[in-house]
């Protein structure tokens, strides 16, 4: 098919240009894409939009789907044009000319003026179809969230924190958010009275707390964690306390329970300044020493640490005394007839049952051991004291006996003073030495076999005539363990009792150490998580037992009491 | 074949990503300070420490992406990235705070991470699935086009109703003013709707009814047709079905065409303002940790 296309622009005058051209092919496409014939830049059309071929009937248009074209005015798909048809295209205005000689067809090609004129009429219809356009916004809700959460999660609590007054108090008294938002959990119930005064420990901004402000409550040195001369006492100054008691955490944790506080030095003690003496330890089951206890030594009292179980201990209390003796199941002789003792009849707990009070001759022992020693006057005693006083007392009874002219089988016939007889000076004084010997007679008696002797080593010096004696004095040990706790309530559970760890009823000697061995305690206890050695125990970290402070009472202990008392009178 | 950012230079960021966490938890595992887990300890501090330098670094995307002229990577590099170590960021963030909750900031600072990094997650679940959708919908032709159609249509049929009676200039009139894409954020996503025309009942007065997809145009298009005995008018309302019925067409693309595109941003409403919100949560978070050390 030879087609003419006679295309027909506005020029930049504003006349009318026409460009004639010359196709010779089967088929003349109209469309977007650049290979097109008719080539037409309008989004509305397709890349192969539309195509005119030759039929008998005249010139064909035949549009590709979904395009459709308005012949004349009317729709379709396809058409059979004649000269004068009008076909609209999108924007363009194709109309079908009478064909020159030489020529199948000819058609003008043109810019519809209905087209621009429509469109300038009619503005694109306006819907709302982004978010943007229904009111959404990114940008006022960006600078709002960090600028509000700067504001009251930073700026405003820091601004009343900085002025150093009341300012800070009466924010967390508000609604508005405080400088509380900032706590990462709750303190200890230990510290619970600070909850709402941070700045009691927070006393300097970005400063970590100091140890300055533990020590405004807790006493004035650090030496309390350990004895002066523990090989880890210089770090001590060093360290800050919250090195290890950590606050805010959860669950709370200020006291640290961890057995690395201790093993990190003890499992090789000697690596960190410990003496030969210190044994590794690195667990209550797997690896720790034999108990050591502290006894008391005659004759000065000095302390020795013993280790148990290394050989039999010695206890030298100079006190003579058996348990077996007085745990005889058929009972003892006592004053008052057979008498069947238990333990708590001479270890009396204290009044939190952890421990037991001192044990006290006339408490413990006297109702039995009797002080009398005149069957005259069973009621006068000697007293328990030293051995002067017991002469003095002896001296002053009979004295008094004989002169008032008391006589006893066991007097001199002529060494007393008949009653209500008045004495010269020389009979006075017969009779008083008559006393005296009577005394010295009595008192070599229950020094040396009744009474003094049943417990105690005498000793009898100086002259036939003035004999001295002496008992050797007797010192009981109190604390056997005093590097460990041990709570005597806490264990009276089940069916224990004290034979569960105290051999008592078998010792037959003063000397005895009744105290348990570690194996005793393994039998219960296990190490920190208790299921060390394949069994499960009660887990027993270090500080089950043993605290990290000195032996004496921490200082801090009655400035805490103090400050307790306060903060509830407060209240 | 297309390469998705998830497959980005063979998943380089996806083992960069998975590295970082296995780390993490093994270091975690392995970690067993005296006090119990925080952000506190050397680890938590390192932990605290990469997860913020991960925050500010994802939110750079926001800038490198507005910074065409960047030479600084590809953008889908960054996105691949962002993406990957956006999830890391869930691991290393929960261990760094040793899995201690509360009240407090800190924990708003975590909450508000989560809201971005979940809000995130759903972006890219849409970035993956919607563009395919929304190019299938297109066919090549943009929505500024698809508007311009509309319009050519509604100028077609009102020039075929010029030679009609009266009142069908006046539905088509009507039916242009009346009928809405989109309009609120239900009708966007859920794609309704909720076009009206003004019809003229029996009585002779106007009813304003719901037009949505065109049905009511139609129908009233087609009970004229089926009334009308004059051929020549038969024809035309022949025209204007054929013409409604492709306006229709063309609204319903327009329509899905907002659903996509309203699908594909309203995460971003979310993660871009709360993103902003917790970095400020996050100066606030390191700030006080140290002002009360």
């Amino acid at each position: 098919m030879r087609i003419l296309i006679r295309t027909l622009e506005i020029g930049t005058t504003g006349v009318a240009v026409a460009r004639d051209r010359v196709v010779d092919a089967d088929v003349i496409g109209f469309g977007r894409a650049t290979d097109q014939h008719i080539h037409c830049n309008d989004q509305r059309i397709g890349l192969q939009h539309a195509k005119f071929t030759r039929s008998d009937a005249g010139l064909l248009l035949s549009c590709v789907p979904p395009a459709q074209a308005e012949v004349n005015g009317r729709l379709c798909r396809d058409a059979t044009l004649r000269v004068g048809d009008e076909v609209n295209l999108g924007p363009m205005l194709i109309k079908v000319l009478e064909a020159p000689a030489d020529f199948d067809a000819a058609i003008s090609v043109e810019h519809d003026s209905r087209e621009t004129k429509a469109a300038d009429d009619a503005p694109l219809p306006a819907f709302a179809t982004s978010l943007e356009q229904v009111g959404w916004r990114k940008r006022p809700w960006a600078w709002a969230g960090i600028t509000l959460t700067l504001m009251f999660g930073l700026i405003l609590p820091w601004f009343f924190v900085g002025r150093g007054d009341a300012s800070a108090a009466w924010l967390r008294a508000s609604v508005l958010p405080s400088d509380m938002q900032w706590t990462s959990g709750a303190l200890h119930s230990a510290h619970g009275n600070l909850e709402v005064e941070c700045e009691a420990c927070h006393a300097q901004p970005f400063r970590r707390v100091r140890n300055e402000q533990c020590l405004d409550c807790h006493a004035s040195t650090l030496h309390q964690h350990v004895p002066a001369d523990h090989p880890a006492a210089a770090g001590m100054t060093a360290d800050r306390c919250t090195t290890c008691h950590v606050e805010h955490d959860e669950p709370s944790n200020l006291v640290q329970l961890d057995t690395r506080i201790c093993t990190d030095c003890h499992t090789q003690p000697q690596d960190h300044g410990a003496g030969s003496k210190a044994l590794p330890v690195t667990d209550f089951v797997s690896q720790h020493p034999d108990f050591q206890v502290s006894l008391l030594t005659a004759p000065d009292w000095k302390v020795t640490r013993s280790r148990l179980g290394e050989s039999t201990l010695v206890e030298k209390s100079n006190l003579e005394f058996t348990h077996a003796a007085h745990l005889d199941p058929k009972g003892i002789k006592a004053p008052q007839g057979e008498v069947v003792m238990g333990c708590a009849d001479c270890h009396t707990a204290n009044e939190s049952g952890t421990s037991f009070k001192p044990i006290n001759m006339e408490q413990h022992c006297g109702s039995c051991h009797t002080l009398g020693f005149d069957p005259a006057e069973p009621q006068r005693k000697v007293p328990h004291g030293e051995p002067e006083l017991v002469m003095q007392t002896l001296v002053d009874h009979y004295s008094r006996r004989f002169l008032s002219g008391y006589s006893d089988a066991f007097a001199p016939a002529d060494g007393t003073t008949p009653p209500g007889a008045s004495l010269s000076a020389a009979a006075r004084a017969r009779v008083l030495g008559t006393a005296k010997q009577r005394a010295n007679q009595v008192a070599a008696d229950i020094f040396e076999r009744r009474v003094c002797a049943d417990c105690h080593t005498v000793t009898r010096e100086g002259t036939s005539a003035e004999p001295v004696w002496k008992v050797a004095p007797v010192k009981l040990t109190q604390t056997f363990m005093p590097k460990a706790h041990f709570d005597h309530a806490a264990h009276a559970t089940g069916d224990a009792t004290c034979e569960t760890c105290h051999a008592a009823a078998d010792s037959k000697v003063a000397t005895d150490v009744l105290m348990p061995q570690i194996k005793v305690c393994r039998d219960c206890h296990g190490g920190e998580t208790g299921t060390e050695g394949g069994q499960v125990r009660i887990a027993s970290p270090c500080a089950s037992c043993h605290v990290y402070h000195d032996e004496q009472e921490p200082k801090w202990v009655p400035v805490m009491k103090k400050v307790i008392r306060q903060a509830a009178v407060r209240e | 074949m297309h390469e998705s950012m998830l497959d980005y230079a063979k998943r380089r960021y996806l083992k960069i990503a998975v590295a970082l966490c296995v780390v993490s938890i093994i270091a975690y595992a392995w970690h067993d300070p005296l006090s119990p887990p925080n952000g506190g300890t050397w680890l938590g501090y390192t932990l605290g420490g990469i997860g913020a330098a991960l925050i500010l670094w994802l939110t750079a995307l926001g800038v490198r992406k507005r910074s065409y002229s960047s030479s600084l990577g590809t953008l889908r590099g960054w996105t691949s990235a962002h993406i990957y170590l956006g999830l890391a960021l869930i691991v290393v963030a929960t261990l760094h705070t040793g899995f201690q909750f509360g009240w407090n900031l800190h924990t708003l600072c975590y909450v508000l991470m989560l809201i971005v990094i979940a809000s995130g997650i759903f972006g890219m679940v849409v970035y993956l699935r919607y563009p395919q959708l929304m190019s299938s919908n297109r066919a090549g032709i943009k929505p500024d086009v698809l508007l311009e159609e509309i319009n050519d249509l509604d100028q077609r049929a009102l020039r075929i109703a010029n030679d009609m009676p009266r009142r069908f200039g006046d539905v088509l009139r009507s039916n242009r003013e009346g009928t809405r894409v989109g309009g609120s954020t239900r009708a966007i996503l859920g794609g309704h709707d909720l076009s009206t025309i003004a019809l003229p009942t029996a009585g002779g007065t106007l009813q304003q009814v719901s037009n949505s997809e065109q049905a009511a145009l139609l129908d009233w298009l087609g009970d004229e047709l089926a009334r009308s005995t004059d051929g020549e008018l038969t024809k035309r309302i022949g025209d204007l079905l054929s013409v409604v019925a492709t306006r229709r067409n063309q609204l319903r693309r327009l329509r899905r065409d907002a659903q996509i595109r309203g699908w594909l941003e309203i995460w971003l409403y979310v993660h871009v303002p709360v993103t902003l919100a917790l970095i400020g949560t996050l100066i606030a978070h390191v700030v006080s940790v140290f002002l009360y050390w």
